[in-house]
């Protein structure tokens, strides 16, 4: 069980590593350099920045600014700083992701609550009308831009009904109050999980549908148990286990879907912080949330791998 | 039965005529009849096929020029000479959005075609060759999918100057992996098969062994992959488009139809310039998710049930 | 043959059940009016090719089939009792109680997830009421019953660190666990290397005597038959076509379908240059003929066979065949 959990680290590390590389391409790629920050546009092309470029290191080899810029990330958490504000990027980014996590937390709770019995009672009802319609709904959840439904959530829910506030996290400044706090959470939550929703219920249909074809759970009717103990007892347990890997992959759509809702509702997160940055090309902060969200999807993954070994008794107990 | 003959005597089976005509249906009727038995992918073609028409004859249908604008008669509600109200500039929604589902379809599709050619030649090359270069080469792809789509999408269309075409490869660029990722893993799987050693040793090349047993099969399930990244790209265009990277205005796009209502002001006031879009972009995902959820179970003869 | 004194007491009667499948290419008649009874402490063989229906049968008898299937007709009597007529929660008393089942599959017969003997228990549990402690004692007495050694560490185990031949053995003592009156073991040896088959044979045997269960034994191997069985069932096309006490099945067949598996089998002593094979296929159980179901393939079929079905004969107390040849319209070849 160690060795496997070892092994999956350890597998996380050149993923890792491209990632980085993948960012480093990008940032080359980008117009503009952080030798910016020292262009006064009035002076033109007379600007003598060999300096500046030299301080940076900008004249180097990429391989070697690569590397250097390797070594500050790993060793010192030096993201770079942001063109905005001369901020460490780490910092900005690291104050946003409480934020975002708040609301993928509790959006993909939301779609786990409702997501899975809904899926389980499909999959039970099969080609009923309850089926029917969970289907079309998880069609619709995938089919349906995350910053439109948003808008309309926002049009009607709040604007025009005023039952939830326009955006942003919190009124109250002075203290923690709990009551504000979910207040704001609730529609962005709720409009984030609707998307998620459909691809649980969808897969926890099919996954649940397939098991139930086993020859354990045949052999469950057989021993006399109700259905309802064949369903949950028996086909769910090894229905469910697939799902967490469902997760681990859904990480980088769920960030991305994040992106959007920080945008309309004006959540405080890391997502807003990206478009914040790419309207302003600042491009160190674009790449630090880029590197940084790819790292936690990673990071996502890997959980997810050890949750579902520690889950599945045939990888536990397995002779090799 | 007809024929009396005795087995056993003529050392013949007879089969009876009836049950010959099973063996000579064609293969694309036999889908095309599993698909009809799916009401959702039927009314998920029909939704697509009424959009894609709406594309195609664009110009005959719409009522105004998309590209002209009447400061005078802007944000106008619904009525009738502008059935779907006119935008802050004094354009005809109804007749941007008609002229947008050109624009929002052709890049979707563009955009799939790149990424299918890219992901298959991607996949073809690292489970072709296998070892250290597949290793390597699916590491890479395991990191793109690492990085949040939409980030990934964000970040190249920042570095380049917006337009149609980069909207195009950009989306290109984020759709490959998926089908390099089921190319590959074809090939893998049928090399590892027992018959192309047995065709190595005959002298056939393993290169059009590989192929010749790959592509047949791998045309189905790629016609679905290829179907539900259009609609991915619907979605993602329009998110691009929505936030400004994506297709400039005036084109006329789903999404970039819907930037202006981030303003909650626009929002509020002038519902509709948000609403009619949106519908289309929904109608028309939903209707290509249909269609392709419908084709991977005509295709998939395991759910015949 | 089982030399026990046993009253011939029935145990379980079955009378004209028909179990359909409503699929959408059509209706398939899975079992089309099949009777037969089983006694007290008998081992009963049903024999077939695949879709004969002689896995319907045992699936209909615990009335497990599952939709687009239905059991449309006849009558189960078990007891004394018609499980046509319970109700869900009474069959489900019954089921893994009164009548259990083991499977072909042992290697997917089991539940991955939960230990080897929280499986057992679990039947202890329902149908007994014992508590999981008591029911756990008593599942380390089940395996070594069925020969799994080292049981007190075995129970705690998952299927897959358990070899094929075991975890059918587990599905054995699953089986047995409440002591049931009738044993339904649908080809519990065909997906078992040889060697292992004659293991768990013997092990049926062992507590077939011991435990005095009457085993409904389905299979399509004709060894295994003579090995286990008392009397035998011959199936084909969801129809019974002879049925009767295994050694005059073996050395007297009356029917053309049971002649020509006899022959097929390959014996000890005997070369031969090629194996017997019964020309033809199965019908296709969407279009069924109207005659006899068999005659398409049978050596002796006559214009009545291909025009009429046959109807059960009984050719002496114990022994039915469907077949015109045994009745009196028989105008072809004198057997």
């Amino acid at each position: 069980m160690t060795i496997y959990f070892i092994k999956r680290v350890l597998q996380a590390i050149p993923l890792l590593f491209i990632i980085s590389i993948i960012s480093f391409i990008l940032m080359v790629a980008a117009p503009g350099d952080p030798a910016d920050a020292y262009r006064n546009p009035e002076l033109g092309a007379s600007q003598d920045l060999s300096g500046v470029i030299k301080h940076l290191g900008l004249d180097q080899p990429y391989h070697i600014q690569y590397l250097k810029w390797l070594k500050a990330l790993v060793l010192e958490g030096n993201l770079g700083y942001s063109f905005q504000d001369g901020r460490p990027v780490l910092e900005k980014i690291v104050e946003r992701i409480p934020a975002t996590l708040t609301l993928m937390g509790t959006a993909i709770l939301l779609a786990f609550i409702i997501g899975i019995p809904m899926g389980i009672y499909a999959a039970v009802k099969k080609n009923s009308l309850f089926d029917y319609f969970a289907l079309i709904y998880s069609n619709l959840g995938y089919s349906v831009p995350s910053f439109w439904i948003a808008l309309m959530a926002l049009l009607v829910f709040s604007l025009k009904l005023d039952i939830f506030p326009m955006g942003g996290m919190r009124e109250n400044y002075d203290s923690f109050d709990l009551m504000d706090r979910l207040h704001h959470l609730a529609l962005p939550a709720l409009v984030y999980a609707f998307g998620v929703t459909a691809t649980k219920t969808r897969f926890m249909r099919s996954s649940l549908l397939e098991v139930i074809q086993q020859d354990y759970v045949r052999t469950a009717r057989a021993k006399g148990l109700s259905e309802k103990k064949v369903i949950l007892k028996h086909a769910l347990r090894n229905a469910l286990l697939p799902i967490i890997t469902l997760l681990g992959f859904q990480l980088p759509a769920l960030f991305g879907g994040a992106l959007f809702i920080e945008q309309v509702f004006a959540w405080p997160g890391m997502g807003r912080l990206a478009i914040e940055a790419i309207y302003v090309r600042d491009y160190q902060v674009i790449m630090g949330t880029t590197m940084i969200g790819a790292i936690m999807v990673v990071l996502g993954n890997l959980i997810a791998d050890i949750l579902y070994a520690v889950v599945d008794p045939r990888i536990q107990y397995s002779k090799n | 039965m007809n024929q009396l003959s005795n087995p056993v005597v003529n050392n013949q089976i007879q089969v009876p005529e009836e049950e010959k005509e099973y063996k000579i249906e064609n293969r694309f009727l036999v889908i095309w009849r599993r698909y009809k038995k799916n009401k959702a992918a039927v009314l998920g073609l029909i939704i697509f096929s009424f959009f894609a028409l709406v594309a195609i004859f664009a110009p005959w249908l719409a009522p105004h020029d998309p590209y002209t604008y009447d400061l005078y008669d802007s944000s106008l509600p619904p009525s009738w000479d502008h059935p779907f109200g006119t935008d802050d500039l004094g354009g005809d929604i109804l007749s941007r959005v008609i002229y947008g589902a050109r624009v929002s379809l052709s890049v979707a599709i563009v955009a799939m075609l790149f990424s299918m050619v890219i992901g298959i030649i991607y996949g073809s090359i690292s489970g072709y060759f296998g070892g250290w270069i597949d290793n390597i080469m699916m590491r890479i792809v395991d990191a793109i999918s690492s990085i949040p789509y939409f980030f990934l999408l964000l970040i190249i269309a920042s570095i380049m100057v917006p337009s149609l075409w980069t909207t195009i490869l950009v989306l290109s660029i984020v759709g490959w992996t998926g089908p390099a990722r089921y190319i590959r893993g074809e090939i893998l799987s049928i090399r590892k098969r027992d018959y192309v050693e047995a065709a190595r040793a005959t002298g056939e090349k393993k290169f059009s062994v590989i192929f010749y047993h790959v592509l047949p099969n791998a045309i189905a399930p790629l016609t679905v992959l290829a179907t539900l990244d259009i609609a991915g790209n619907i979605l993602s265009e329009s998110a691009l488009s929505f936030l400004g990277l994506g297709i400039q205005v005036p084109t006329p796009s789903w999404g970039n139809m819907l930037s202006r209502s981030q303003e909650l002001t626009t929002l509020l006031d002038y519902p509709w310039m948000a609403i009619f879009p949106g519908i289309c972009i929904v109608l028309t995902a939903l209707s290509i998710n249909l269609i392709g959820d419908g084709l991977r179970d005509a295709l998939d003869p395991r759910m015949k049930r | 043959m089982s030399t026990q004194a046993v009253q011939q007491k029935t145990l379980i009667e079955i009378t004209d059940l028909k179990t359909y499948f409503y699929t959408e290419d059509g209706v398939v008649p899975a079992i089309d009016g099949v009777s037969f009874k089983i006694n007290k402490g008998e081992t009963l063989a049903i024999v077939g090719e695949s879709g004969s229906g002689k896995s319907v049968t045992s699936l209909s008898i615990m009335r497990l089939v599952q939709p687009p299937g239905k059991i449309i007709n006849g009558d189960i009597v078990f007891n004394g009792e018609n499980l046509l007529d319970k109700s869900d929660a009474e069959m489900r008393a019954i089921r893994g109680n009164k009548i259990s089942m083991i499977f072909q599959e042992p290697m997917t017969s089991l539940n991955p997830v939960y230990r080897v003997g929280d499986q057992i228990s679990e039947s202890l549990i329902l149908h007994q009421g014992m508590s999981k402690k008591e029911a756990m004692e008593q599942a380390v007495k089940l395996l070594k019953l069925v020969g799994i050694p080292e049981a007190e560490r075995r129970v705690q185990q998952y299927p897959h660190e358990l070899s094929g031949g075991m975890r059918q053995r587990v599905m054995i003592a699953m089986a047995l666990a409440c002591k049931p009156e009738l044993l339904i073991a649908d080809e519990p040896t065909t997906a078992l290397d040889v060697t292992i088959q004659s293991q768990i044979l013997e092990l049926m045997k062992e507590l077939k005597e011991k435990t005095n269960t009457s085993i409904l034994l389905i299979t399509h191997d004709l060894g295994v038959v003579a090995e286990m069985a008392d009397r035998v069932v011959v199936m084909y096309a969801g129809q019974i076509v002879e049925q009767g006490d295994v050694y005059t099945i073996f050395e007297n067949p009356k029917h053309p379908y049971t002649e020509g598996l006899l022959r097929s089998m390959p014996s000890y002593g005997k070369r031969t240059d090629k194996l017997h094979v019964i020309e033809g296929v199965v019908p296709n159980p969407l279009r069924l003929p109207k005659g006899c179901r068999f005659a398409p393939r049978c050596q002796y079929a006559t214009e009545l066979c291909y025009a009429e079905m046959p109807e059960i004969t009984q050719v002496t107390e114990d022994e039915v065949v469907r077949c015109w040849k045994h009745t009196d319209r028989w105008e072809g070849q004198q057997v």
